[in-house]
């Protein structure tokens, strides 16, 4: 990015309107990624017919982020700024390299369309023969990937750290202002929605785990902001352990649950909080322990994470099917191993591969486990891609946390990358919406990484407003 | 390269060195040629690979590991559930078909680290990339693949 070229006088008024327009456009987005409104669905549900089909869900936080590039793109495009920006690095067009190869190799999805396209006598009904329930799966899931893993970092970084009109523009703390203050709005509605008698809260998410996936993320953000040595007060101490207390308490998912403790461990020791801190934490995490299974209302809902839903079964579906998923894996006839079955692809081709193990639960195939779905999905390539990018965008963070020793941000995309690692294995959180999330977290590692870049803070106390520097 | 790993793997006989497991007793697990090739090539390219360090590598050994670990530990955790044996409700036949996928394409990426070492070499590759992603389609529309051969 460059900096440094003055802006004429005559031009500030007109581009204070449209830097306004970009602020809002952003903080709309951040605020939209902490929900996952669903505005309507592509397919039919046939639920009611004895079977199920999978449906495609149209999420708020995916309209918003489209939406924000189509404001983004003309602006950028307006101003000729398009040199100034912030690209996202090789790892993430990697990604995107995998997904368009698994697309080309992929057996099932290649037959399908060849099937599909045989009778086909006119452009019109190629057209529409190509696209097959296998072929709208892969463009969904590319389209939502590039989305996630090169539009979303794209957007945030260059929307927060805005270089487009020539000089440097920062809203780092907006934006986080703006997280946290939805956060919390979340957060209140979760505990409202507990208060009223539910089971199971969800807050503004399509299901008590997303919801649970959403808080792990979060919450070691939240915490490296409130840790941070700079302001080791009673107040954050108290707000800290109130965070996890309201956040936990909302949770339904164990699996959750112990990811978020492991991150803020990893959180602390990032951080090396003063041992106050760590004490008065350890304590609520005791207390926490302690409490969690004794909300009464919420126990059958929790209990899901362990409890069998028949008398038949012997182990969770989610864990049979981690093993039916390993099974897809060795496979290599039915496709490539290093390629996958294609993209969105996974519940299509794991049905046959139940042979002898149960499969009670009617319901799509879904071991839950993101690692799993995306071998069998984009191959080893492609999970090799997805993990080269947030190890690069981790390694990122690290050396961002080395170079800004004051600086918390870091740490606490570094405590948001560890627990998403952790809880993708329960809860695959990059669908409908939440991938925006993790985005997010993904570009806050190149903003702590350009600290040096931003004017810097003149002498800060202790106060509310400080803590969101 | 991993690609044309995979349809050599493919094309090649499956014959050679073959190993016997307690949990597959009558089976014989057979090493391909081309597994032999390709883990004596990246051994012996370990010089290459071994100094240099690439983050892609070490995701893609990380995503191996991952997988592997989680392949195991869902076998050893459904095995206290459910009887396994080959004709019993938890088949072990896959583990070692996928542990010996894990092992070669965990040595292709060291190949592929090789040489990839060199930055030369490397832009080489990406421009190439491209002309395969172009190949792989003509291959798929003029030649659609069978039920028995990949």
């Amino acid at each position: 990015m460059n900096q440094g070229t003055t802006i004429k006088p005559s031009q500030n008024s007109s581009l204070g309107l449209w830097s306004c327009i970009d602020a809002i456009t952003l903080c709309l987005l951040v605020v939209a990624m902490c929900c996952q409104i669903n505005l309507g669905d592509i397919g039919r549900d046939t639920t009611a017919e004895g079977y199920v089909t999978k449906q495609l869900k149209i999420a708020l936080p995916d309209i918003a982020l489209f939406m924000c590039f189509g404001w983004f793109f003309l602006r950028t495009t307006a101003l000729r700024a398009w040199k100034k920006l912030w690209w996202p690095p090789l790892p993430c067009w990697a990604l995107l390299a995998a997904l368009l190869i698994s697309i080309l190799h992929s057996r099932p999805l290649v037959n399908a369309v060849a099937e599909s396209i045989a009778g086909a006598e006119n452009t019109r009904e190629l057209i529409k023969a190509l696209l097959t329930k296998e072929s709208k799966e892969a463009i969904a899931e590319t389209i939502q990937f590039a989305g996630y893993f090169l539009i979303a970092p794209l957007l945030f970084v260059n929307l927060i750290h805005d270089a487009r009109t020539g000089t440097l523009l920062s809203r780092r703390r907006l934006v986080l202002w703006t997280f946290f203050l939805a956060l919390c709005g979340v957060t209140l509605l979760g505990c409202w929605q507990l208060l009223r008698g539910s089971q199971a809260p969800q807050s503004w998410f399509s299901s008590p785990n997303a919801w649970a996936a959403f808080c792990t993320i979060a919450l070691p953000l939240l915490l490296a902001r409130l840790l941070s040595a700079k302001v080791s007060t009673v107040p954050a101490i108290g707000l800290s352990c109130a965070a996890i207390a309201l956040l936990a308490a909302t949770m339904v998912s164990f699996w959750a649950l112990l990811c978020v403790l492991a991150a803020l461990v990893a959180v602390g020791l990032w951080l090396r909080v003063p041992v106050r801190m760590a004490a008065a934490l350890a304590v609520t995490a005791v207390l926490l322990i302690g409490f969690w299974p004794r909300q009464a209302n919420l126990q059958p809902a929790r209990q899901q994470s362990f409890q069998l839903k028949s008398q038949h079964e012997k182990v969770k579906k989610q864990f049979v099917e981690w093993y039916v998923a390993t099974t897809r894996l060795a496979n290599r006839r039915e496709a490539s191993f290093a390629t996958g079955a294609g993209p969105g692809n996974y519940q299509f081709n794991i049905g046959a591969y139940y042979s002898r193990l149960p499969n009670e639960e009617k319901m799509p195939a879904d071991s839950n486990n993101l690692f799993l779905v995306q071998a069998v999905n984009i191959g080893i390539l492609g999970l090799g891609a997805l993990l080269w990018m947030v190890l690069h965008f981790g390694q990122l963070a690290f050396k961002a946390r080395e170079d800004f020793k004051d600086d918390w941000l870091a740490a606490g995309v570094l405590g948001s990358m560890t627990a998403w690692l952790l809880v993708n294995l329960f809860h695959a959180s990059i669908v409908r919406g939440t991938g925006v999330v993790f985005a997010f977290m993904l570009a806050l590692a190149i903003i702590a990484l350009h600290r040096d870049r931003e004017p810097q803070p003149e002498e800060k106390g202790n106060s509310l407003a400080d803590w969101m520097s | 390269m991993f690609l044309i790993y995979g349809i050599a793997r493919n094309a090649g006989p499956e014959e050679g060195f073959s190993l016997q497991f307690a949990a597959l007793p009558g089976d014989k697990f057979v090493i391909p040629y081309s597994a032999y090739v390709v883990i004596f090539t990246a051994i012996l390219t370990g010089p290459y690979w071994w100094f240099h360090r690439l983050n892609s590598t070490y995701a893609l050994l990380g995503g191996i590991v991952l997988v592997g670990g989680l392949s195991f530990f869902s076998f050893f955790l459904l095995k206290r559930f459910f009887p396994a044996g080959t004709t019993e409700i938890l088949d072990p036949t896959p583990l070692p078909s996928l542990s010996m996928l894990l092992v070669e394409y965990g040595c292709v990426a060291l190949l592929c680290h090789a040489v990839a070492a060199r930055r030369r070499t490397r832009r080489l590759a990406l421009r190439v990339l491209p002309a395969i992603m172009l190949a792989l389609a003509a291959r798929h529309q003029f030649f659609p693949a069978t039920e028995d051969g990949e």
